[in-house]
């Protein structure tokens, strides 16, 4: 499952991961979360970052 | 002595910062005018940028932490910014309670800031606090 891994850390700090999300639309899907809180963030890429995006092709019947 | 700086804390939301006040067991004052600081400044440390000796121990609101004597004063300026502003000399106690820096109070505030725009964004959550202090978040993302 997608998800995004926020880590407030002992000492202060903070960190945003992604996971499950492949290529960098990862870094598009946390955007709404680093925007509330701010410009003090970390962005860990995973190694899902570098792999290829999935193209999902969904069927869609149209009703006319 | 009067060591009133600004915590480095980029607080974007009050209802967030409230909420990570209850979390950590300190009363959020509403309204109230002035924060409890050594009271006079001794210039042995910089002013926090941004304001004047007539402005320290004047806030927005503020926030009383238990077995602390000093209080953290919030400071909402004219262009909305917020900013949180304390007295970390040690006999104030603040730092005891909330760590160097304020971390605690931190931590909770990016865990409940977290949290709500998970809420606004239609989004669950699990919490979880590790062994090396660290607080977690994770997000549900489908």
């Amino acid at each position: 499952m997608p998800r995004i891994i926020v880590t407030a850390k002992k000492g202060g700090g903070m960190t945003i991961k992604t996971e499950g999300f492949r290529g960098p639309e990862c870094l598009n899907k946390s955007k709404w979360l680093e925007e509330a809180l701010g410009t003090t963030i970390k962005i860990e890429e995973t190694a899902e970052f570098y792999e290829a995006p999935v193209e999902v092709i969904m069927d869609q019947e149209v009703n006319s | 002595m009067s060591h009133v700086t600004i915590l480095n804390i980029e607080v974007k939301k009050l209802k967030a910062l409230k909420k990570a006040c209850t979390r950590l067991g300190l009363i959020w004052k509403e309204d109230v005018k002035t924060y409890r600081w050594f009271g006079r400044f001794m210039g042995d440390y910089p002013l926090p940028k941004g304001f004047k000796v007539s402005d320290l121990g004047h806030c927005t609101h503020a926030i009383q932490v238990p077995e602390a004597d000093y209080e953290i004063g919030v400071v909402v300026r004219e262009n909305g910014e917020i900013q949180l502003l304390w007295d970390f000399w040690h006999a104030g106690g603040l730092e005891a309670e909330l760590g160097q820096g304020g971390w605690k109070l931190e931590q909770a505030y990016i865990i409940e800031e977290s949290k709500m725009e998970a809420e606004i964004n239609g989004h669950s959550y699990q919490e979880q606090t590790n062994e090396n202090g660290d607080v977690e978040l994770y997000i549900d993302m489908v």
